[in-house]
């Protein structure tokens, strides 16, 4: 159990700048989440930490001590890769023990090492199957296996369940999620799966073209992105642009058209900035009857409805802009049809609020 | 018939057709040299006169023959391990390095495979006799003519089998705490070995056949076999070259057989065994 410390990690590639000036501290025994788009630098981080490429420039320490001058083998690092990397020419007991000796342990050590690891990853039984032999997640539990046997002092994971499917990874998502918590072991994990991030994870850093986009807990990012691009990246959300018409205490106005809306302050807003309002799907409610007068609320035009199993999900018309709401099925909510009228109304404490005056964060 | 495989059905009949000719024609010529070394006639004639044992018993009497046949196999033996290590040298070289100009040293190594061999020969014996660094006409000379011959077929073979090489299995090898060489001894050179014995028996089997390269750089007191023979059948035209031409094709045959035996096309292909 280590804590992690980037400081000002440059990677370059030519002209390219992979990963840009990123630091951040990862605390021990925390599960860190390095999520955003392909390409974003989220990877390449990953690998200079394990030691697999090169840094341009900045720092990484663990425990207070600058690794980059180690090659791999030195850093004791466990590192789990997407397509899991079992050596083919060994079965699951050679692949577990290849660690365990190197570390130069007794014959009867390894036995009993690999034995409880296998048993900790539910493989206990299957030491002489071969990776041609192996489904995905049984490859994933003997990749970890093998890594934890060693006792590594962080564990890297590089987009581990993106090759399995859907049932699969969601179990999988919950067992390592498990695994990690009881040993405590401090994980950073790489994913493009922003639900992976939010479920699993302490605090995630989005990334976006090499930099650190924002740094927090799920439900930071989640409810309070930062930008257009975390707003839109995490999750589903419908944008609003609009005016700061008045600002009070705790709350502000703003005004789209000629229609004013109620949203929770924010310190670095000023009256007459431009900003949009960012509102969760699951937090825009439509309604037919009269809607409630604390909320805010307005008419809009039912674009589209897709059904998808447990919720509807509607893309409404609102003021000429695009709103998603979805609504679990079953709730006694209406059932509406393309072209409908309805009202929507969504609670102020839900509107969250982006500054787009100063920046340009579109995309 | 009923049950052939469907790939097979969909090649066309003329390609079955020529391939059978084109066998023919490259087997026809070891069947002249079996039956002419168990001729039992006095001399190299085909179609021999009789059978008999008579010039294998020569082949095993004669000191030039059979000197020369083990000569030969130690000069292959010495040649097929130098190009092995220089082959996967470069090839991994060639392959993982993105230094410039790599393509032109590739064109460089890979080009003895292209060139006459009696070019290289001349070239290379021109080069030790004018630079007076006393390899004309010794065994390192030889086998560094040989080596030059050989590791093409190396090169082509590792680097077939580096180009789908899954680097992580690497990376996770040292990230599980094996240096550079451990991890190369224990990950990728099993996984290459296919590629490394197909590799390994060529450089054997063009080394130990050797004549264009081999006729300029041969030291004088050892001949290797293919030089033997020649130099025996522009005086005589007995049938213990032939003899010893059927011991030759058996060696070439015998490592054909074992190298099929340990690996195959298939996995030669598939280094990855994805």
């Amino acid at each position: 159990m280590s804590n992690v410390s980037l400081k000002n990690l440059v990677k370059t590639y030519g002209q390219t700048k992979a990963v840009d000036d990123v630091s951040v501290d990862i605390e021990e025994g925390e599960f860190f989440s390095l999520l955003g788009p392909s390409g974003c630098g989220k990877s390449t981080t990953l690998r200079m930490i394990a030691g697999f490429e090169s840094i341009t420039s900045g720092e990484i320490e663990l425990d207070g001590q600058g690794v980059s001058a180690l090659p791999p083998e030195k850093r004791d690092i466990g590192f789990v890769f997407q397509n899991y990397a079992i050596f083919p020419h060994m079965n699951v007991f050679e692949n577990i023990a290849f660690g365990l000796r190197l570390r130069k342990l007794s014959e009867t050590e390894i036995k009993q090492k690999v034995g409880a690891a296998l048993e900790q990853v539910g493989m206990a039984g299957l030491e002489h199957r071969m990776q041609r032999e192996m489904s995905g997640g049984q490859q994933q539990r003997v990749a970890l296996a093998r890594v934890l046997v060693t006792e590594p002092r962080i564990l890297l994971l590089d987009e581990p369940l993106s090759a399995l499917d859907k049932n699969l990874r969601e179990e999988m998502k919950f067992w390592i999620k498990e695994l990690q918590a009881n040993l405590g072991i401090t994980t950073i994990y790489v994913t493009h799966d922003q639900g992976e991030a939010l479920t699993m994870s302490d605090r995630i850093a989005v990334m976006k073209d090499g930099k650190i986009a924002q740094l927090g807990t799920p439900r930071e990012i989640y409810q309070k992105p930062k930008d257009v691009f975390v707003a839109k990246f995490i999750g589903d959300s419908s944008l609003l642009e609009g005016r700061i018409a008045a600002m009070a205490d705790d709350k502000c106005t703003i005004q789209i058209g000629d229609r004013e809306f109620q949203a929770a302050a924010r310190a670095d807003l000023k009256l007459g900035d431009t900003a949009q309002i960012v509102m969760r799907p699951e937090h825009v409610r439509i309604t037919t009857q009269e809607p409630d007068p604390d909320w805010n609320s307005g008419g809009a035009v039912v674009l589209a409805v897709s059904y998808q199993g447990a919720s509807l999900r509607y893309e409404l018309d609102f003021m000429g802009q695009s709103v998603i709401s979805e609504s679990t099925v079953g709730h006694g909510g209406p059932e509406l049809d393309t072209g409908q009228s309805v009202q929507v109304m969504w609670h102020p404490a839900h509107a969250w609020l982006l500054n787009t005056g100063k920046e340009d964060h579109a995309g | 018939m009923a049950s052939k495989p469907y790939s097979e059905a969909l090649i066309p009949g003329a390609f079955k057709w020529i391939s059978g000719l084109t066998l023919f024609i490259l087997l026809a010529p070891m069947v002249v040299v079996i039956l002419s070394g168990l001729n039992a006639g006095e001399f190299l004639t085909f179609p021999p006169e009789g059978l008999s044992l008579r010039w294998i018993e020569a082949f095993f009497a004669s000191d030039i023959f059979l000197g020369a046949y083990f000569y030969s196999l130690i000069i292959a033996l010495i040649t097929m391990v130098i190009s092995l290590i220089l082959g996967t040298a470069i090839s991994l070289f060639l392959i993982r390095s993105t230094a410039l100009g790599r393509n032109m040293i590739r064109a460089v190594v890979m080009a003895p495979i292209m060139l006459p061999g009696i070019v290289i020969g001349l070239a290379l014996y021109l080069f030790y006799i004018s630079s007076d660094i006393g390899l004309a006409r010794t065994q390192a000379g030889l086998v560094i003519g040989h080596v030059l011959v050989t590791c093409p077929y190396v090169i082509g073979m590792v680097s077939a089998a580096l180009v789908g090489f899954d680097r992580s299995l690497e990376e996770a090898a040292r990230s599980l705490g094996a240096s550079r060489w451990t991890t190369f001894r224990k990950i990728t050179m099993p996984m290459i070995s296919p590629a490394l014995i197909a590799g390994g028996v060529f450089a054997f089997i063009v080394s130990f056949g050797q004549f264009d390269v081999s006729l300029f750089l041969t030291p004088p007191n050892n001949t290797p076999l293919p030089i033997a023979l020649y130099s025996s059948l522009r005086y005589t035209f007995e049938p213990t070259a032939a003899a010893a031409g059927i011991f030759a094709i058996a060696l070439v045959v015998v490592s054909m057989v074992i190298t099929a035996k340990i690996t195959s096309l298939r996995r030669l292909t598939a280094a990855t065994y994805k």
